[in-house]
């Protein structure tokens, strides 16, 4: 074995450098190959920062200045640029406020709000912000729910005290012409309608039963909504639910009441047995909802478990766990990257009922339609977000580390939505390349000889770990001259089962802060937790329901139904009968009373008022023949005479024969 | 709010078509207005619709008499102006299901301005123009949709001009959002059109082509008589979603397209456009009275 090679299989299986071998890294200094363009990120226009409008939308802060660009001029359009770009360094330097303030562009922007980067604090204020413009609006709804409620449950008793005799006292009725009396003789206006109307007063247990919902309808403070952990959020919930419940009795009692359909001996034994099995999700999405926001590295098994049983109670609550630093240490030594996010993406996922939505901060906005329907769906949901903004990544911005996590698969986007159509729950959608291993992207260098070079490069867990300045020493640069045929990339080396003594070493491409490109070989340890990482993602690939697009496709390409002229309805359905036997092809009756004008107890209408024939002892045979010459559709089909002693029967015959 | 359907509905509403029969129709036998009557109530049946959330609007003409058949609310208005009453219906009882009977007469001539804008504003209603081609009521005058040589009370020498195609007009109109054609010799057909207007949300607009059998007794006959004369647009792959073709197809008379022409779900109502935020409780009402009668001013007794 050649002794470079020796060395650097050394490092590759204990991580440690042996003699003259390759030297480990020291933190930050040498970035993935791929990341190197993106060093300088403010310069660069993407989905950051976002703009926090007040009616709960998001919007780029690029597609609002593109927006207000439209049409104008290139000087305009380069001075909106720098400010852009000023604005998002200043972001990025931790400045932040309302759009309108910062702004002081060349052009006036159609949209206002809060401007947010890609920060630690990004995935709590993105989904806080949606999440309180849907209360907002739903709260809005409740209120004029009830009050609607409320104003027509008012009317019923405001009708009834009108109609009673106090209603109807002249007193009364002078005040309701605001005093004045000119030329009205109240007393006998009030007489008059005393006799009129005759008193008909409400029951007294329904006029009860209005009032005491009126009390009932004005109770709808359900305190604080917002919490910071499981067992607040579960405690406060038991408090509230019984409230919740006799809201929701009232409300639905007022809705029979106000369509005076309270029956008393049906609904006052159902509202009086009925409880927390009433009230669905479905039914609680209508009051306040509750918003869970935790700590990703604070989730113990205490937690977890606190967690299970509020995503499992059905309660409407929207958790939001935010992980900040994915390439922590587990507790028990190995490396367990990710373990934690894993083990809650298992747990929610197999829970029913429970709308799961994981991303990188980086891809908040990119999947922001998910977001939404997460907050909208009845039931509990759960948002995992990685921020990319607690793990030890030297100059890289928050923005980049969550999108390498993306990238990578260390922290795969994915929706589970029960509320979609069966084999469409589950998707993968957000993630590059969601049918492949890895993500292929292309980088572009010049080798020793200055020429463009293209090569496809897999961005895979080990690159990156290698942002991570904790797990530099897993890695060692190898000097050119050193590099020989036993090197070979990580995603060839993950391709070949594991096992014995390999004969080649791993090596991921690495740049400087100069943009040269390195090899790095990457440490066994690092080997095994991308080859566990890529399990994890292969356990998401096969949950995705793959339509069974041939069987469709063939049904797509089959030739269009030559066109068919209209046919008679009960063509192809009416069984072959006796022409001698009288019969109507009733699906096309017409209704057109025409036969029923005739014989109404020969010919009747059947359910859906079309014409059969119910009796012909009802009628004579020359009623049959005038029936079929006077149905326009001709569906009369008159049959042949039941008695030969009816009059004028030759005649008839010849004339029924077109009928038959 | 989502409705909380399991305490309203405690036990199951059914209905019968007698629960919707009014009073005994007065149309001549073979009129087609039976055969839309008949479909109307199976709709309203098989849709399980409560009489009293129910309305049937309509203005002067044979197809008018329609709601006094119907054992639900009504409103047998004035000339032309059917689509006016049903629009504030909507606005005013949104919970209510809207549904327009309408003659040739009544719709494409005096009422034309209305339908036109009623088009226009799509609000939630299910509108059917029993097109006749004649005022059958006043005994035989042409209508609009008359067609050319049609010998009547007004036209004694045979209508001068090419009648107005209602189909035609409807597409042309802006936030058109449904246009079907029925006969009323084909019961299917035409209760699949008038099931498919009442789920649209929005203004549904059926033309149902129907005989007069007292004043153009023959006026559809080779029609009824020979299938290959109508042409279902159902079988044939017609596209709902595009509005060119559904033109191309309403300017046909022969064969005679039956099926939707035309659906867009998505345009906009105007009864979500306008919908205000503010409840009309009665103090908001009384505040809008006291301000509109503040405008003007009591002039002082003793003033002289």
């Amino acid at each position: 074995m050649h002794a470079d090679f020796q060395a650097q299989l050394a490092f590759h299986l204990t991580g440690q450098k042996l003699a003259a071998g390759p030297q480990p890294l020291e933190a930050f200094e040498l970035a993935p190959a791929l990341l190197a363009r993106y060093r300088d990120l403010a310069a660069l226009r993407y989905d950051f920062p976002l703009v926090l409008s007040k009616d709960g939308a998001l919007h780029r802060l690029s597609g609002v200045v593109d927006a207000a660009l439209e049409g104008r001029d290139e000087k305009t359009r380069k001075q909106a640029l720098r400010r852009e770009r000023e604005l998002r360094a200043m972001l990025a330097g931790g400045a932040g406020g309302q759009l309108s303030r910062l702004w002081n562009g060349p052009v006036a922007l159609a949209v206002d709000g809060e401007l947010a980067d890609c920060d630690e604090a990004l995935p709590g204020r993105l989904v806080a912000h949606a999440w309180r413009a849907l209360e907002e609006e739903k709260a809005r709804a409740l209120r004029g729910c009830i009050e609607r409620l409320k104003g027509r449950l008012g009317d019923i008793l405001a009708a009834d005290r009108a109609r009673s005799d106090e209603g109807r006292s002249a007193q009364a009725l002078r005040a309701s012409f605001a005093g004045r009396d000119d030329g009205i003789d109240f007393e006998a206006l009030s007489a008059l309608l005393r006799r009129a109307l005759p008193a008909r007063a409400l029951a007294a247990s329904r006029r009860r039963r209005i009032e005491s919902l009126l009390t009932r309808l004005g109770e709808e403070d359900f305190g604080p909504c917002v919490f910071d952990t499981c067992s607040e959020a579960l405690a406060a919930y038991r408090a509230r639910l019984p409230r919740l419940i006799a809201l929701s009795k009232a409300i639905a009692a007022a809705r029979l009441e106000a369509e005076g359909e309270y029956a008393e001996e049906r609904h006052d034994a159902f509202f009086a047995t009925c409880g927390a099995g009433l009230l669905a999700a479905e039914g609680l999405a209508d009051f306040p909802g509750t918003l869970v926001q935790l700590d990703g590295a604070e989730l113990g098994m205490a937690h977890n478990a606190q967690l299970a049983e509020m995503l499992a109670l059905g309660m409407p609550v929207k958790v939001l766990v935010q992980f900040d630093d994915l390439l922590r240490r587990s507790p028990v030594g190995r490396p367990g990257f990710g373990l934690r996010s894993h083990a809650l993406a298992g747990m929610a996922l197999g829970l029913p009922d429970v709308f799961v939505l994981q991303c990188a901060a980086s891809d908040l906005y990119a999947l922001r339609g998910q977001v939404k329907q997460g907050l909208d769906y009845p039931g509990a949901a759960l948002f995992s977000v990685f921020s990319g903004a607690g793990g030890e990544s030297g100059a890289l911005p928050p923005y980049l580390v969550a999108a390498a996590a993306a990238e990578s698969r260390a922290f795969p986007a994915f929706c589970h939505d029960p509320a979609a159509e069966a084999g469409a729950r589950f998707s993968l959608a957000g993630n590059p390349r969601p049918g492949e291993d890895w993500a292929l992207r292309e980088l572009t260098y010049e080798d020793a000889g200055h020429q463009r070079v293209r090569e496809e490069v897999a961005f895979t867990l080990a690159d990156f770990v290698a942002c991570d300045g904790r797990y530099a020493g897993w890695f060692a640069r190898v000097p050119k001259e050193r590099c020989n045929g036993g090197m070979v990339t990580l995603r060839e080396s993950l391709a070949e089962r594991p096992g014995g003594l390999p004969d080649k070493v791993p090596c991921i491409l690495l740049a400087d802060k100069e943009g040269v490109l390195h090899k790095a070989i990457v440490a066994e340890e690092l080997v095994g937790e991308t080859r566990r990482c890529l399990e994890f993602w292969h356990g998401l690939q096969e949950r995705v329901h793959e339509p069974e697009t041939k069987a469709v496709d063939k049904q797509a390409v089959a030739p269009a139904p030559a066109p068919a002229a209209a046919a008679p309805v009960a063509q192809a359905q009416e069984p072959s009968r006796n022409p001698d036997e009288p019969y109507i092809e009733t699906p096309r009756c017409t209704t057109c009373e025409e036969c029923v004008t005739i014989n109404n107890r020969m010919f009747v209408y059947d359910a859906n008022k079309q014409a059969v024939i119910a009796d012909l002892a009802a009628g004579t045979y020359r009623e049959l023949v005038e029936a079929a010459e006077s149905c326009q559709v001709s569906i009369i089909h008159p049959g042949k005479p039941r008695d030969p002693q009816e009059p004028g029967l030759e005649e008839l015959v010849a004339r029924a024969q077109p009928f038959l | 709010m989502t409705d909380t359907a399991c305490l309203l509905r405690l036990y199951e509403e059914k209905y019968e078509l007698e629960d919707y029969q009014g009073g005994v129709p007065r149309w001549c036998s073979g009129c087609g207005d039976n055969a839309i009557l008949a479909a109307v109530q199976r709709l309203c049946r098989d849709e399980a619709l409560r009489p009293e959330k129910t309305v049937f609007v309509s203005g002067i003409g044979c197809s008018s008499r329609l709601p006094h058949y119907m054992s639900t609310y009504g409103f047998h208005g004035i000339h032309g102006r059917a689509l006016p009453v049903a629009e504030g219906i909507r606005m005013a009882r949104p919970d209510l299901h809207v549904f327009v009977n309408t003659g040739d007469g009544d719709c494409c001539s005096i009422g034309a301005a209305h339908w036109i804008h009623a088009l226009r504003y799509n609000m939630h209603m299910s509108v059917f123009l029993h097109d006749n081609q004649i005022y059958g009521l006043t005994k035989k005058q042409a209508s609009p949709t008359s067609p050319q040589g049609t010998r009547s009370n007004t036209t004694p020498r045979g209508a001068w001009l090419q009648p107005l195609n209602p189909l035609s007009v409807t597409l042309g109109v802006q936030n058109v959002s449904f246009v079907a054609q029925a006969v009323d010799w084909m019961p299917d057909v035409l209760y699949d059109m008038v099931r498919a207007a009442f789920h649209h949300p929005g203004f549904s607009f059926v033309r149902i082509i129907q005989r007069c059998p007292e004043w153009l007794p023959d006026q559809w006959e080779p029609f009824i008589k020979d299938p290959k004369r109508i042409l279902r647009l159902d079988q044939n792959g017609h596209d709902a979603s595009n509005i060119d073709r559904a033109r191309e197809i309403a300017s046909r008379s022969d064969p005679i397209p039956v099926g939707i022409l035309y659906r867009n779900a998505d345009v906009p109502r105007y009864e979500d456009l306008r919908r205000s935020p503010k409840l009309r409780t009665p103090q908001l009402v009384r505040a809008g009275l006291e301000a509109e009668l503040d405008k003007f001013t009591v002039w002082p007794e003793h003033a002289r």
